[in-house]
């Protein structure tokens, strides 16, 4: 469904401004009266109320370090965010910490409590927020930005760093959106870049022992810009590195994650069985960002699910990553897990799943109601030309085949992922999506006995490509609001069969996203223009206020189609550029470039090396359980050795030749699909490394 | 059906009140899979854990006297399964006891119960809880909307008016009543929506506090009827 675009919300709740700061220090006092007052009269008040298993206990006695973990939505959302487990964890182990948590409460709760002057609480102790020392917030999604603010607003703490004064809590962010920190860089205190595990108990530890010595706020700052991995906007340092957690294998599991009330959206125990991912799809922030792959050995799996399900009570665990099913051990983990709850309500779930590997997984998942889910698998693009620009490295074939065998072995829902607007997209590739949903419609048709095909269930969603910071197509712009809502026309007059259900995402909320993926400081001034005019929870498209963003740009004279849709020369300098995120500009640009030819390259775990520059720092390679190429040899046999894999291993040993780009080709397709021919900036047949390209390997 | 069903007694207090009756069930079938108690499971397509409670209890009310029936493959002393519960009970949802009911008993929600209810509300004139006595006694059919439609109730059906009185109130500008509801297959009402029915017109009700103080079996109320609680 299109988003119909609508007015500014009128405020129902007091005008938002920020209240008299006082210069002392907020009190540590329980609000829980004046939140029991509240809590009839708001939706779900099982939010607000703490006291869950695992948790935090509460007290109104103060620590030497106070730390609250901040999720900037609602507690259904983030209560199960595998990042807050893992650093909430971490703070309630070290000594003189002590840990809670807390949730931007919805919308009804937010009235009552501007309207009460109740200000934010935390959940265990209920006690203001402003009354602790440091905040620890994390940066899920570029939208994300309003509720920060609609968050440190009702907390009385003032939105800019350099406004905080010397009681003020430290506000500190982490997390993905982290690694192009300049648009949010004015909201905090510091950033940290990259995995989290090591530099949070590096900065709690030091907060907490300069705050002992009664160190000022100025010199907590300074000291902690001096922490690798750190950024202090107001102590800028020209590279940042990201941190990498080198070793995940030896890093414990948390089996006693806070055990919420509400369901939330992964209601489950999740392991996490590998970090990163080396597909090297071009459009994907996660793959780029999170080299290189570390994976958990089966038995460290299999021992956290055992212990997690038995400490938490949940009846499901999720072997949780980027891509699940490439675990080099997948398949032994799925089958001892399953061996240990076959007699039971326990499941076992693989949320991310590649459609060419799947093969291999699918026959270690035999109980009924592993079945009864929904299976997702993302192609990503309908035709195998675009498919190729974008590195799925999955072709038709694995498509069929994944469809035609989950089918077949019982499933009865499954999901395609698609992407529009993808650089060099064509009306044909839109059409292709229809052609490629309806072929898998009839596969699954056929793989069914006939008396079943009732409940076929297929459904396509489709997402809006958006340009993301440190990823091959960083440089590319996404096509303007009109464009995309004529391409999901286009999708919807496909020939679409009428059983197979259709969802798009919000080209409006998809042209913010891309605006601050890319953006630099003067997005942090748009976020707070946007929220000042009523924009918050814009990830949940009921909420999302289109005019809110318009007339916060306008405003600043920014233009919104302008900044999602600039095609960027490969040498302009990026705001970005000072934070190193492993992966070397060259290769980046490289990628780009090999884009534009159709050229693929293969997962460098299952062939040779990529040259991403990731593994050229000592101590971070890849770390696998096991070979992933034996296990290579054996999807290959179950999936009839698709033309994919053969295809991928031939990109990766032939020495890729750039002749002129396909300009001509190019060119053609944005007239075709409404781009100005003149958006279009040719990359360079020699790239030239920009000067902040830091991350060129010492050789 | 299993031949070990077993009635487990238990409390839902101070701020997890405000659970609903779904949270309040997935909280305790996950305290019973922590407890390693051989509970049964369906053999359906989606298996889940046997078991069944009593009423739902409202969002918001607390409870002293809440039941949940659970079937377990083997048998297991009573005495034991509690102590397995208690050891990995919420905080706020207190395990009192647990004894074995025959697998013919019916459902915990298909008997007739009634239950007592104590309900604190604001009266900072003092004249509230005697004006909403004398309504409640006065009245035969009440109106409430229900799902937005409003729906006519004859009250002693659904309430032991002559039982309903009122107790020491927690603070000097408060009220409390005592209200014992009939809860039936066919449904019952919550004692705020009765109160609100017979309220004095233009008054608005501050309720303050709702606690289910026990739940009887409808034959049970019988032979203590009468008795102080």
């Amino acid at each position: 469904m299109v988003q119909k675009p609508r007015m500014c919300r009128q405020t129902e709740t007091p005008p938002r401004l920020q209240p008299d700061i006082s210069l002392s220090k907020r009190k540590r006092e329980s609000l829980r009266p004046a939140l029991s007052r509240l809590l009839p009269q708001v939706e779900k008040p099982v939010r607000y109320i703490g006291g869950e298993l695992y948790a935090s206990p509460s007290t109104a006695a103060k620590s030497p370090l106070d730390v609250a973990l901040v999720y900037p939505d609602l507690y259904d959302v983030g209560g199960s965010n595998l990042a807050l487990v893992i650093l909430y964890d971490i703070a309630r182990r070290l000594p003189g910490v002590q840990v809670e948590r807390a949730y931007l409460p919805w919308v009804d709760m937010i009235s009552l409590m501007r309207a009460h002057d109740l200000e934010l609480f935390s959940l265990e102790s209920c006690v203001p927020l402003a009354s602790f020392d440091l905040i620890g917030i994390t940066l899920p999604h570029e939208l994300a930005g309003t509720n920060i603010l609609e968050l440190l607003d009702l907390a009385r703490i003032p939105l800019h760093a350099d406004q905080r004064g010397e009681d003020a809590p430290l506000v500190i962010a982490g997390g993905p959106v982290a690694y192009n920190p300049e648009p949010f860089v004015e909201f905090f205190d510091a950033l940290c870049i990259g995995d989290g595990e090591e530099v949070f108990a590096e900065v709690l530890t030091l907060v907490r022992d300069l705050k002992q010595e009664g160190v000022g706020r100025r010199q907590i700052l300074q000291a902690l810009a001096k922490l690798p991995g750190v950024y202090v906007g107001s102590q800028p340092k020209p590279c940042i590195e990201r941190r990498v957690l080198a070793d995940l294998d030896g890093y414990p599991v948390v089996t006693q994650p806070c055990l919420p009330f509400v369901e939330t959206a992964q209601d489950r125990f999740s392991v996490e069985i590998l970090r990163g991912c080396a597909r090297g799809c071009r459009f994907c922030s996660a793959g780029m960002l999170n080299r290189p792959v570390r994976e958990r050995s089966a038995t460290t799996i299999v021992r956290a699910v055992i212990s997690g399900l038995s400490k938490t009570g949940y009846n499901e665990a999720a072997l949780a990553s980027l891509s699940s099913s490439d675990h080099s051990q997948i398949a032994q983990i799925v089958r001892r897990l399953n061996g240990r709850y076959a007699e039971s309500d326990v499941k076992i779930s693989l949320p991310s799943q590649r459609l060419d590997v799947f093969g291999s997984v699918l026959a270690q998942l035999t109980s009924a109601h592993q079945k009864k889910g929904t299976l997702t698998f993302a192609p990503e693009a309908g035709s195998q030309r675009l498919r190729d620009v974008i590195n799925k490295n999955v072709s038709e074939q694995d498509l069929i085949q994944a469809i035609s065998a989950a089918y077949r072995g019982g499933w009865r829902r499954c999901k395609l992922y698609f992407m529009i607007g993808l650089p060099t997209e064509t009306d044909a590739d839109i059409i292709a999506i229809a052609r490629l949903a309806n072929l898998a419609y009839d596969t699954a048709q056929e793989a069914v006995p006939e008396k079943q095909r009732s409940q076929v269930r297929l459904s396509l969603s489709c997402a809006v490509f958006v340009p993301k910071a440190h990823t091959p197509f960083q440089w590319c712009g996404q096509p303007s609001r009109l464009e995309l809502d004529r391409r999901v026309r286009l999708l919807r007059s496909s020939g679409l069969k009428k059983r197979i259900d259709l969802k798009w995402h919000d080209p409006a909320a998809s042209q913010i996203e891309a605006v601050v993926s890319r953006g630099g400081r003067p997005i942090g001034q748009l976020i707070e223009q946007a929220w000042r005019r009523g924009a918050r929870f814009d990830a949940w498209s009921e909420q999302f206020v289109p005019a809110a963003w318009h007339e916060a740009a306008q405003a600043l004279g920014l233009d919104l189609e302008q900044l999602a849709g600039a095609t960027l020369s490969l040498d302009s300098p990026l705001p970005w550029d000072f934070i190193d995120s492993g992966v070397t500009k060259n290769f980046l640009v490289a990628e780009y470039q090999r884009a534009f030819h159709e050229q693929t390259r293969a997962d460098c775990t299952l062939t040779s090396c990529s040259s991403c520059g990731v593994c050229q720092r000592p101590t971070i390679r890849t770390r696998l359980a096991q070979s992933r190429r034996d296990r290579q040899e054996h999807t290959r046999q179950l999936a009839g050795d698709s033309a994919r894999t053969a295809r991928a291993q031939e990109a990766a040993l032939e020495p890729v030749k750039l002749g002129p780009p396909q300009a001509h080709l190019m060119k053609a397709n944005f007239v075709e699909t409404g781009f100005a021919a003149s958006d279009f900036v040719e990359p360079s047949t020699e790239p030239k490394p920009a000067k902040s390209d830091f991350a060129e390997p010492l050789s | 059906m299993s031949d070990f069903r077993l009635r487990i007694n238990f409390q839902k207090l101070g701020k997890l009140r405000q659970l609903s009756h779904l949270e309040l069930a997935r909280a305790l079938e996950r305290c019973v899979r922590r407890s390693g108690l051989p509970y049964a499971i369906s053999q359906g397509f989606s298996a889940h854990m046997r078991h069944s409670f009593s009423a739902a209890l409202p969002v918001g009310t607390a409870s002293l006297d809440e039941y949940m029936d659970l079937e377990l493959t083997s048998f297991v002393p009573p005495k034991a399964a509690v102590s397995a519960l208690q050891q990995v009970a919420v905080f706020g949802l207190p395990i009192l006891g647990a004894c074995y009911v025959s697998p013919n008993e019916p459902a915990l929600q298909a008997t007739r119960c009634l239950a007592n209810y104590e309900v604190e509300l604001c009266d900072p004139e003092h004249d509230l809880a005697d004006q909403l006595l004398a309504a409640l006694r006065s009245t035969l059919e009440i109106i409430v909307r229900k799902k937005g439609r409003p729906r006519s109730y004859h009250l002693p059906d659904l309430l032991e008016v002559t039982q309903t009185r009122r107790l020491v109130a927690s603070a000097p500008d408060l009220c409390r009543l005592f209200m014992p509801i009939t809860l039936t297959e066919g449904g019952s009402l919550r004692p705020e929506l009765i109160l609100e029915a017979v309220a004095p017109a233009g008054r608005s009700l501050e309720i303050v506090d709702i606690i289910r103080i026990s739940l009887r079996a409808q034959p049970d109320l019988l032979e203590h009827k009468g008795e102080h609680r």
